[in-house]
């Protein structure tokens, strides 16, 4: 059930930039006077009205109504493209630097006027309806799969780090052993029906999958149409399975849909997108003390070591920053100087000045955010330092730990697990300082002392160079 | 591990955004991997090979982008050997500082599972510390280190929740096994030592190999280079051969024959029998022939040392072995290069009612190149010096393939047979005589150690 007036609003782009929602009075007349009733509880019933509204666009001779209906469809695809526009910007516009506004000119461009006979130019959302077949989805979700795999809007995103994997990279990737097991634990599908794809995907595999055919810089292509005949021949010699090359496409495209539900479906279970580095975002308040006191043998054992490695701490943190700095840089520099450049002057503004990496990203002149996370890789490059200075603390460590001859794997994680948190908490107080201006140093304290280290070391090597 | 419900617009919008590990794929990374991909035979193979490569190069480059004390040594990577890249969809046998690591490339598909191949995990020439899961987005040229598994998690999964490998020879590791943590990588790497981490020990394959021998030589010559080892052998089987360079060195050649005649599949089933030769049966150390000793097995099979030649190679032969003078003299003429510093001896050979003489002359090489070399001159004729029967074959080989194969033509002006082999101190030769009637009689192996007894 949903609104009517979605049949009779259309989404325009403006020449501004921006979109406006204009009403088509033609369309509102129409969708009122057939459909009196719904229209009137502002409740319309989406399946009947869009299966109605297609019926009449699909048989413009049995009636005279093809051209009202489908500016009323037209009104509704217009009014999808900007949902999910929109979901694509909340969910990867402030991370990766775009604003849905950037992505409506790829997709939106129907003017919402009765088509003209002469003009060959099928507007985006007319091409969406045109290719609609009711029979397998909603209009809504078609026209969503096909503002999604828009190939502009797709490279516009992807320049900008976000990505989705193509139909044909799927089944690339696909062993046909593995089908069996997902196909009927996850979409339960019978064994002949199986067996069927697992043919299928044989087929593609021999005809289209090549190493060597693919250009490089280029997404997937879907196969040809004398490729999908060769996979239909195929099946036929091979496996005695007659199909038509449509079929064909229609199946692969079937598997595909399949595969890529357990693909999200298994990112979703294990893989949850990994956060960048916005330790910016997270309230180091909240992190629990390092040295907190500690009931279990364990955790005893853990905070003791605690105190044994802050004595230690000191004398190897000086070190390790430099020495890790100069490695990142030096590394960088190797491959292009601007660019080692670049990650001191957005080290500096990160650490001593607290700048977001969504300033940072204007000040040395890139695009997103996420490029500034992927420049600096303070993940990496914190788990660095800190994974320096427990080699160097390994000795002291060692005798520390009497019981154990060396570490072990387990050992090693429950010690690292303590730095992290004791480390990230230095980097956070020293934000906190950063934040709110206070540069007053308080001597002595390790936190200040790796927040003067750090800066000063930088500020010495910036100015260097 | 968390285990939230699936994020709607996840589902929605299907996109997916890089993260800080991953990395970019070169082009000419890309144009490496396809290189490595095009030998193979298998379509289906050459798509992993270039998908394992692909794999390769991005963990090279977040390794590179993430660390900046850690190494990669790919020097005896397996994906730079052909003969095992083919039966093998990981990479292993790489080294990051002092620890073994396999990659395990998955590709666009995640699947719940990650395929692991048996011989990564069970055969302990393969086995690693460390088991990296490497996804390789192939069309958007970017990879992603996911997480890894030590041998050492293997070995406690295994204990508790013990899991079968497939018909494939593959098992299937679920994602919850593996720790999805790229810094607990490192660190371990930086703070760990090998020894932290106890591989299993290398078994002696001699017995299984013996045991096996007979009914490989049998199989072996049969296996369709397009269907994959695992439908064609059985796990002990493959081991067998999975665990012996030269016999994999075997089946690549028989399987990237291109025009399979009679003559190129009689001479590799030769070979088999001479590689199985070399393996099963111990060799005889013709370095001592310089100091005019006999090892055991030279002794047991009555080799009879030409004497002295060290001193002076003709002198020697005149006086020991005169029947050999003129035909030495000969072939220094024929440009046969007899080293000075020689030792020699030969056995008598009865192949049915024919009794042939083989005699050998050996001796270190001058250095010419930085790794030392040997050289085994081989001469085929009778103890009474007369004509050698016509149809006698003389065969040299080593572990990759037949060397030289000499006929005795009914017209050959020579009432002899002769052949030259050279090769670096670790290389062995097998030698075969056969009769025209086909009866074949394989000596020992020839190795080349004088300073052993």
């Amino acid at each position: 059930m949903g609104n009517p007036s979605k049949y009779w609003k259309l989404v325009k782009l403006k020449s501004s930039g921006g979109y406006t929602i204009s009403e088509i009075a033609d369309a509102k007349a129409f969708l009122t006077s057939v459909f009196p009733e719904t229209v009137a509880q502002l409740q319309v019933r989406d399946s009947e009205v869009e299966s109605q509204l297609i019926q009449w666009v699909r048989q413009p001779q049995s009636n005279g109504y093809s051209q009202e209906a489908e500016l009323c469809l037209l009104c509704l695809i217009s009014g999808e493209i900007l949902l999910v526009c929109r979901h694509l910007e909340e969910k990867f516009g402030t991370t990766h630097g775009f604003k849905y506004q950037e992505l409506l000119p790829f997709v939106l461009d129907e003017p919402g006027t009765r088509k003209p006979n002469t003009s060959s130019y099928l507007s985006f959302s007319r091409q969406i309806l045109q290719s609609f077949d009711p029979r397998q989805s909603s209009l809504a979700t078609w026209t969503n799969r096909k503002v999604k795999f828009h190939p502009e809007l797709n490279h516009f995103l992807l320049e900008r780090g976000v990505y989705q994997v193509s139909n044909w990279a799927i089944l690339n990737d696909t062993k046909p052993q593995q089908l069996d097991r997902i196909l009927s634990q996850f979409h339960q599908l019978t064994a002949p029906e199986i067996e069927q794809h697992r043919q299928i995907l044989c087929c593609y595999h021999g005809i289209y999958r090549n190493p060597g055919s693919r250009q490089s810089g280029k997404r997937c292509q879907p196969p040809t149409p004398e490729q999908y005949q060769e996979m239909a021949e195929m099946l036929l010699s091979q496996f005695q399975q007659d199909c038509s090359a449509n079929i064909v496409a229609a199946q692969l495209q079937d598997l595909a849909n399949r595969l890529r539900e357990y693909r999200i479906y298994v990112r979703g279970k294990y893989l949850s997108t990994q956060t960048l580095d916005t330790t910016e975002n997270e309230s180091w308040a909240e992190r629990i003390p390092y040295n907190t006191s500690s009931e279990t043998e364990n955790e005893t054992e853990v905070s003791e070591f605690l105190n044994v490695y802050r004595q230690q701490l000191m004398l190897g943190l000086n070190q390790s920053l430099a020495e890790v700095t100069n490695l990142w840089v030096d590394k960088l520099k190797r491959r292009d100087k601007a660019k080692s450049q670049q990650f001191l002057h957005a080290l500096h503004l990160f650490h001593c000045q607290g700048k977001s990496m969504g300033e940072i990203a204007k000040i040395v002149g890139l695009q997103a955010q996420y490029q500034v996370s992927r420049l600096l890789k303070l993940k990496s490059f914190r788990a660095e330092i800190r994974q320096k200075l427990v080699k160097e603390l390994e000795q002291r460590l060692l005798e520390f730990l009497k019981n154990s001859s060396s570490f072990d794997p387990e050992r090693l994680a429950q010690i690292n697990q303590p730095l992290v948190e004791a480390l990230d908490e230095q980097i956070n107080q020293l934000m906190a300082e950063a934040e709110s201006d206070s540069h007053t140093a308080k001597e002595n304290t390790t936190e200040t002392q790796f927040a003067l280290k750090l800066c000063s070391y930088l500020d010495n090597k910036m100015e260097i160079h | 591990m968390n285990n939230t419900a699936l994020d709607l617009s996840e589902i929605m919008l299907g996109f997916e955004s890089f993260n800080t590990d991953t990395v970019e794929i070169l082009p000419h990374q890309i144009r490496q991997a396809l290189d490595l991909s095009q030998p193979m035979i298998n379509p289906s193979q050459q798509w992993w090979v270039y998908l394992n490569a692909l794999g390769l190069s991005g963990f090279e480059n977040w390794l590179e982008e993430h660390s900046s004390d850690l190494t990669l040594n790919t020097e005896h990577c397996s994906l730079y050997q052909p003969e095992l890249s083919t039966h093998l969809e990981a990479v292993c046998q790489l080294m990051v500082n002092q620890f073994k690591v396999c990659l395990l490339t998955v590709g666009s598909f995640t699947d719940e599972v990650v395929t692991v191949p048996q011989m990564v995990l069970d055969l302990p020439e393969y086995a690693a510390h460390f088991y990296v899961i490497v996804e390789v987005q192939e069309e958007l040229e970017i990879a992603t280190v996911c997480g890894f598994f030590s041998y050492q998690d293997w070995q406690q999964y295994q204990t508790t929740t013990p899991l079968q490998p497939d018909s494939d020879w593959t098992y299937s590791v679920p994602l919850s096994w593996i720790k999805l943590d790229s810094d607990q990588l490192l660190l371990q790497w930086r703070c760990l030592k090998p020894s932290n981490i106890p591989l299993p020990a290398i078994p002696n394959r001699k017995t299984a190999l013996n045991a096996k021998a007979a009914e490989l030589k049998q199989i072996l010559p049969g296996l369709q280079p397009t269907i994959p080892l695992w439908q064609q052998l059985t796990w002990h089987q493959a081991i067998v051969i999975l665990t012996q360079p030269e016999l994999l060195q075997w089946v690549k050649q028989i399987q990237t024959v291109e025009t399979p005649n009679d003559s190129i599949l009689t001479q590799l089933r030769h070979h088999l029998g001479d590689v199985f030769q070399l393996l099963t049966q111990p060799s005889i150390n013709v370095g001592n022939w310089l100091s005019s000793q006999l090892d055991e097995i030279a002794t047991e099979l009555s080799w009879v040392l030409l004497p002295n030649l060290s001193l002076s190679p003709a002198t020697a032969l005149r006086s020991g072995a005169d029947n050999l003078t003129t035909l030495l003299q000969e072939l220094q003429q024929a440009g046969v290069d007899i080293p000075s510093h020689t030792g020699g001896a030969y056995q008598d050979i009865q192949i049915d009612d024919t009794v042939l003489r083989l005699y050998t002359l050996t001796g270190p090489l001058e250095a010419s190149e930085t790794t030392p070399e040997w050289t085994l001159l081989l001469v085929l004729g009778t103890p009474n010096d007369t004509h050698l029967p016509p149809g006698v074959r003389l065969r040299v080989s080593d572990a990759t393939e037949v060397l030289d194969e000499q006929q005795l033509s009914y017209d050959s002006p020579t009432p002899y047979l002769y052949t030259q082999v050279i090769g670096s101190w670790q290389e062995k030769f097998v030698v075969t005589v056969a009769t025209a009637s086909g009866v074949e009689k394989t000596l020992p192996a020839f190795t080349f150690n004088p300073a052993s007894n």
